[in-house]
């Protein structure tokens, strides 16, 4: 995965799909048995998990098609009301942890 | 994956309605067609596939030409098919105040479902499932379910009218109920609806749990929901990957053993027929049953221990579809109008002729929120014009929303990435200004009790000239400086029952009397977190 950034799944079945291949919307999510972040050589795994997310910020020059840009990526997974953050910023691969309660 | 986006303009003079279903004083039912067809939670319209062809009370209407793209959000879609109907321009209410949802039906689940304007035996709504370059079958409506509009059942012989300026943003409808919301000398059930659903000893579900709507029923019900997390276990994950609900009632009398999926959180679901809603904070789920029992009592009475009461003393309760409800009931004043919502509504109880309003005597009230100026693709730059050395420009209103690529988006942020050319901002003589200002259905404004407003018309720049907002919008900022981050930037609401949307902003530019960066291109940035 040299060089790639973004979302990586491994399902129950063996099939790995990457980001780009299909929108996280329908990936399986049951059937995930590994969510990795990739950043260039770097890989953030996570494995054993009830239930994962993925998320991007991102930014735009309203209206303008070609300025979209991502700013951060993060993936992470529930603990109950807690969603467990990893973020890593786009420009500087700087890694982060947020942990966000929605109890 | 990027996810789409676009920049919508509204007219600062654009301001909503309010109507009483054309002519029918809030009185009756409205029409309405369900797509019954199986959907998922987005849908992909081109230029085959992009014309709806409908008619309401009867009226066919020539046809609608709804935004193309791949994997549109369906409440990207619901609320195009609305502004759409209404910008046929046909000033009549059945149209007017016609609105498409996206939302969940017994028996059906998630599905579109287009509402008549109108109220009472002559509303309906028909999907043509033909014509050219016909959208019904993607949307759902190759196989449909058609209900008309029904006469009031109410006691009182009176209408209801309404006054006021509606400062919402989107489409609404509120449903009032003469009720002193007393059942059995409780506070704890405000609209009839159980403030605190009971939980079931299984259920670990840790976020929390939200009831909403009005109760209106001849008897008590209690609904047992039933959570399942064969697909998924968390909201936002799109269809077939997340938790899915259904409940039984007292007496089967408003069961659904059709499972709702629960596609978004802090988003309204409707729980039976009778108005009750629920929404979910983001957190796990899992299997259980009973899940949670919400108890409801229906309408006892109109004041005291009264069964009826006239006008000036029968008091009433309301809630809208997205959630504008009332805490404690309110009198009805003889000759008054008295407020309905936090948003700028008033409602008068006429014609009545010395009748009394009965506990469960129900009204609708259908608003419409402000038209947008722009088309599907957005508007793709803001032209201030000519503006003179040290005056306001006019000031633009817009609004960022996601249309695809993604289910949730936060965090919205917006700043001033680039002041072009303009020589005397924050330059020490910051004699020329980028203004700013927001409002909307995230972050309300207002005085209590109408506290819930999102749009306010001709904003103008003396409003957004200072820091100090005032009390119509949320927050100001009289100059935006160059911003290169998301932190920096000005925070912005956002809104998830009609779309991935941020809250509307208002701006302008104030040149100083030095400047000379004439023709000077400014860019803007959003910045937002999506998924």
């Amino acid at each position: 995965m040299k060089n790639f950034r973004g979302w990586q799944v491994q399902l129950k079945d063996g099939t790995i799909i990457s980001e780009g291949q299909i929108e996280w919307r329908k990936v399986p999510k049951k059937n995930i048995i590994r969510l990795t972040l990739f950043y260039d050589q770097r890989r953030w795994d996570l494995t054993g998990k009830e239930a994962y997310f993925i998320k991007n910020r991102a930014s735009v020059v309203p209206g303008v098609r070609g300025s979209f840009r991502v700013e951060s990526r993060t993936i992470g997974f529930y603990e109950g009301a807690k969603k467990v953050c990893y973020h890593v910023e786009e420009s500087t691969g700087k890694f982060s942890m947020e942990v966000i309660d929605n109890s | 994956m990027s996810a789409n986006t676009r920049w919508v303009a509204y007219p600062i003079t654009a301001v909503g309605t309010a109507g009483d279903g054309r002519g029918a004083g809030c009185k009756g039912t409205r029409g309405y067609s369900i797509g019954t067809a199986s959907v998922g939670d987005s849908f992909t319209i081109g230029p085959t596939t992009n014309n709806l062809h409908l008619a309401i009370d009867g009226d066919a209407g020539p046809y609608i030409t709804l935004c193309s793209g791949t994997n549109l959000d369906a409440r990207f879609v619901a609320r195009d098919i609305t502004e759409k109907m209404h910008a046929l321009g046909k000033s009549d209410e059945r149209w007017d105040n016609a609105i498409c949802r996206w939302e969940n039906t017994p028996g059906q689940g998630n599905r579109l479902k287009i509402y008549s304007g109108a109220l009472g035996s002559s509303s309906s709504v028909t999907v043509t499932q033909s014509g050219t370059n016909s959208a019904h079958t993607v949307l759902g409506f190759g196989s449909k379910s058609e209900v008309g509009g029904s006469a009031t059942s109410n006691t009182y012989t009176g209408t209801a009218s309404i006054s006021g300026t509606y400062y919402g943003l989107f489409d609404e409808i509120y449903t009032v109920v003469i009720s002193n919301d007393d059942p059995h000398g409780s506070t704890n059930y405000p609209r009839g609806v159980a403030k605190s659903p009971t939980k079931g000893g299984s259920n670990t579900y840790a976020g929390t749990i939200t009831t909403g709507g009005v109760f209106n029923h001849s008897g008590d019900i209690a609904y047992v929901i039933r959570i399942d997390i064969t697909n998924g276990a968390a909201m936002g994950a799109g269809t077939g990957n997340v938790p899915r609900m259904q409940w039984t009632s007292t007496g089967s009398v408003d069961d659904s053993s059709a499972w709702t999926e629960l596609l978004y959180p802090d988003y309204w679901f409707k729980v039976g027929t009778k108005g009750v809603m629920v929404k979910f904070t983001d957190a796990t789920f899992n299997t259980c049953n009973p899940a949670w029992t919400i108890q409801c009592y229906k309408p006892d009475y109109a004041q005291g221990t009264n069964a009826s009461a006239p006008v000036g003393v029968a008091q009433y309760v309301w809630s809208s579809d997205r959630g504008d409800m009332s805490s404690t009931p309110l009198a009805t004043v003889s000759g008054t109008p008295t407020r309905l919502g936090s948003r700028g509504l008033y409602i008068e109880f006429v014609n009545g002729a010395g009748s009394n309003l009965y506990a469960g005597d129900e009204f609708f009230v259908i608003c419409n929120g402000p038209a947008p100026s722009s088309g599907c693709d957005g508007i793709t730059s803001l032209n201030y014009g000519n503006v003179t050395v040290s005056t306001e420009s006019d000031v633009k209103a817009v609004m960022f929303e996601a249309t695809s690529g993604a289910i949730e988006m936060s965090t919205v942020m917006f700043g001033l990435q680039s002041h072009g050319s303009f020589s005397h901002h924050n330059a020490g003589n910051s004699d020329t200004y980028f203004r700013f200002g927001t409002v909307g259905p995230d972050n309300t404004a207002g005085n209590s009790p109408i506290n819930g407003i999102e749009w306010y018309p001709n904003v103008a720049a003396a409003d957004i000239d200072s820091d100090v907002s005032p009390s119509y919008l949320y927050a100001t900022e009289d100059n935006l400086a160059v911003v290169a981050t998301a932190d920096d930037s000005e925070s912005v609401g956002n809104y998830p029952q009609c779309g991935l949307t941020g809250d509307p902003m208002w701006v302008n530019i104030h040149l100083g009397a030095s400047e000379t960066g004439a023709n000077s291109a400014i860019n803007y940035r959003c910045y937002f977190d999506y998924s």
